[in-house]
């Protein structure tokens, strides 16, 4: 079969920055997926899958800088040879983090952008659109600003731009995180029927990729190796590197009664149609950890907003345990206790170093810097986070949900609650950084995709369905 | 987070033209730079802001005034020391603090300020941001620039937007035991760090846009289509003659009472 997407001796490196000296990421890299083949490519944090996925649309080194060895060939053509936007029709990128891609006012005309620069006629475009945005199942959304989507939303959207382009290999750059499970099988069924050449990265493994995907590929330490699905070895593999969750579920230090409590919260957006949410009680138990899943849009990261104090429920109240008892906390006073850790890191961590990221809260409080110092060096090492002096900017995905984590941590909240926190991560090094929390904090509320991970880590799960608890 | 200036709608100014829109902004614009006399500016800045008002809403007459308010404010209080003729009302020692030509000159300035902040405001308000570069396409502009105009006017709002956000972030950071938040002046200096997380945080989205462009097409020379046309027909006939009868009007009251 004729070869779609092929990468030969690859090896990069980039360049050094001032405190962040770049080790070779990729030595000896290959790669080959024939047309209409699925290949899944398994990495942890920090292995690369991101610049990889760059590398093969020709935006690394073109934009980042270092040094490309060997030879990536996609349709048959170098794709050194030519710029990104002469290969619209060749491949296409899902960004891990789509809010990175999405920069027009309205989702129809994000669509339309790409058929719009290949000069297709507006009838024909208007069909392109309309069929890509249903069949991601947000026709319904396509007057609204991209901004103002869900995490989960606006990855459907970025699919969405691609499938009105169709090219020839698609890149989806852990794409599958964040999108509800029925979306995650959709996609899979409908990427194997259009008959496309698909590379899929992930650091978590899904069961419904076993018998859907036809290749499969490990990155680790710069190499990359096919594996064979479906064998005892592989599930092993599967574990020991960290795209399952661990064999046990984590230990519970589940006292009694709740350690927060909301009752009977509403809120709703204005002029966003007419989203709202209604929760009549929600209990985060405590010493224990409280999963919620549900579909993209449901209304997950609106109510981790009310319940750190960021938005202001219509109605309702919210309890926290202090001291003895639980007590009624609202606005700033709520914001104080608990800990949100956003979807997106790079909204949350913004200053020149990992040393001053981490540092910042502490000071804030007004501690000694001979105090600060060694709980930043200490806080830095169980999170695995690069130099102190690294610039937040330059981490990998990993690296910077790692760093956002363990601002969070060092501050010694209350209650802790992860928006997506696996995305990205992978279930095994998710589930350690809960570990470090379990022992600090009074609650955990985890918003997850991933099923099998809340059925894991959470002592219990509860469904958001368009902002109800089902 | 809004990410837009534009607020749907179905109100006049939204079925109005796009390009007779920007032609009208662009004039009224003009029009409050020339030294007309203050009733006749005071006269656009009241048609502009009663096309706000039936077109959008009171709240939305609001909005805009709020966000000047403090420059309108130092506006007042600044430029009448600088011209001190006419009659004097206020004076202490020597200085004239106040005077009919630093009322005059205030006020112009500030009927001057407000008047082109609303008629921006009108325009961007309703028009969805794929119309105005198509608009501003029909006026000659070069595509790559109705794109850097469309960015960077979403742009503003997308700052807003992260500027919330980092708020509500270091809000977030501070713990049980964080020293109380200043206020008042010593609580201004809590903006700096806040200011600086947005600024470090909009220019690391430049590369990602600049790749996020490239992979859709921007640099190919095939000419490009699109999806959303201008209205024609009746809708653009109706909307260039009312504009062309308000801009013959507002000229005309510029240059019968200079």
């Amino acid at each position: 079969m004729k070869s779609a997407l092929e990468v030969r001796g690859l090896s990069f490196r980039y360049p050094d920055y001032p405190n962040l000296r770049a080790a070779q990421l990729f030595r000896g890299l290959d790669l080959e997926l024939a047309e209409g083949e699925i290949g899944l490519l398994l990495g942890g944090p920090d292995s690369g899958k991101s610049t990889l996925c760059r590398i093969l649309t020709g935006l690394v080194p073109r934009f980042s800088g270092g040094a490309l060895g060997g030879q990536v060939r996609v349709a048959g053509r170098s794709v050194l040879d030519s710029s990104p936007f002469e290969r619209l029709r060749d491949i296409g990128l899902v960004f891990q983090n789509p809010s990175e891609q999405l920069f027009t006012a309205r989702c129809d005309a994000e669509a339309a952008f790409a058929l719009e620069s290949l000069g297709i006629p507006p009838a024909q475009i208007e069909r392109r659109v309309r069929t890509a945005l249903r069949g991601l199942g947000i026709l319904g959304l396509r007057r609204r600003d991209p901004q103002t989507l869900s995490g989960g939303e606006k990855k459907k959207l970025a699919l969405a731009c691609l499938q009105a382009v169709h090219p020839a290999v698609w890149v989806l750059d852990e794409t599958f995180e964040e999108l509800d499970a029925g979306t995650k099988l959709r996609l899979l069924e409908r990427l194997r029927a259009a008959g496309r050449t698909v590379l899929i990265t992930s650091a978590k493994w899904y069961e419904l990729f076993g018998d859907r995907v036809d290749r499969f590929f490990l990155l680790s330490s710069g190499r990359l190796q096919e594996i064979r699905p479906n064998t005892p070895a592989f599930r092993a593999l599967l574990r020991n590197e960290g795209f399952l969750p661990g064999l046990r579920p984590l230990p519970s230090r589940k006292g009694s009664g709740p350690a927060l409590e909301a009752e009977d919260l509403r809120f709703g957006y204005p002029g966003e149609g007419g989203f709202n949410l209604r929760v009549e009680h929600l209990v985060i138990p405590r010493g224990g950890t409280l999963a919620i899943v549900g579909d993209n849009g449901s209304g997950k990261s609106t109510l981790a907003k009310i319940l750190c104090g960021l938005l202001v429920p219509d109605r309702g109240r919210i309890r926290v345990r202090r001291g003895g008892g639980l007590e009624v906390v609202e606005g700033e006073e709520l914001s104080r206790l608990m800990a949100y850790i956003f979807q997106d890191p790079d909204l949350q961590i913004f200053l020149p170093t990992v040393e001053e990221e981490l540092a910042y809260g502490l000071r804030l409080q007004g501690l000694d810097e001979k105090m600060i110092a060694p709980r930043v060096a200490r806080t830095a090492a169980r999170f695995r986070l690069p130099r102190l002096l690294a610039p937040p900017a330059l981490l990998s995905y990993g690296a910077r949900k790692r760093l956002q984590a363990a601002v969070y941590h060092l501050l010694g909240k209350r209650i802790v609650i992860f928006d997506e926190g696996d995305s990205g991560l992978g279930a095994a090094e998710f589930t350690r950084l809960l570990g470090l929390f379990r022992s600090a904090v009074r609650g955990l509320l985890v918003i997850t995709q991933d099923l099998e991970l809340a059925s894991r880590v959470a002592d219990a799960t509860v469904r958001l369905q368009e902002g109800r608890l089902a | 987070m809004s990410g837009s200036f534009f607020l749907p709608g179905n109100g006049f100014l939204h079925r109005f033209d796009p390009r007779c829109k920007l032609l009208l902004a662009v004039l009224f614009s003009v029009l409050f730079f020339l030294p007309v006399r203050l009733p006749i500016m005071g006269a656009y800045l009241g048609f502009v802001s009663l096309a706000i008002l039936l077109a959008l809403g009171p709240r939305e007459l609001l909005r805009p005034l709020w966000t000047i308010a403090p420059l309108l404010l130092l506006i007042l209080l600044l430029t009448p020391p600088f011209h001190s003729s006419g009659q004097v009302y206020l004076r202490i020692g020597g200085l004239t603090l106040l005077s009919a030509a630093g009322v005059r000159e205030a006020l112009r300035l500030v009927l001057r300020f407000t008047g082109i902040t609303f008629c921006f405001y009108a325009l961007l308000r309703s028009t969805d941001p794929e119309d105005l570069i198509l608009a501003l396409r029909a006026c000659g502009l070069p595509f790559a620039a109705g794109l850097v105009v469309s960015v960077a006017l979403q742009y503003v709002p997308s700052l807003k937007g992260l500027y919330d956000q980092v708020k509500d972030a270091h809000r977030l950071r501070r713990g049980e035991s964080a020293l109380p938040a200043p206020k008042g002046l010593r609580g201004l200096r809590t903006l700096l760090p806040l200011l600086t997380s947005v600024l470090i945080l909009s220019i690391r989205r430049i590369p990602a846009l600049a790749m996020a462009l490239e992979l859709r097409g921007v640099g190919l020379k095939t000419r490009r289509t699109s999806l959303r046309r201008l209205p024609g027909g009746r809708r653009l006939a109706a909307s260039a003659v009312a504009a062309a009868l308000v801009a013959g009007a507002a000229l005309a009251s510029a240059f019968l009472f200079p």
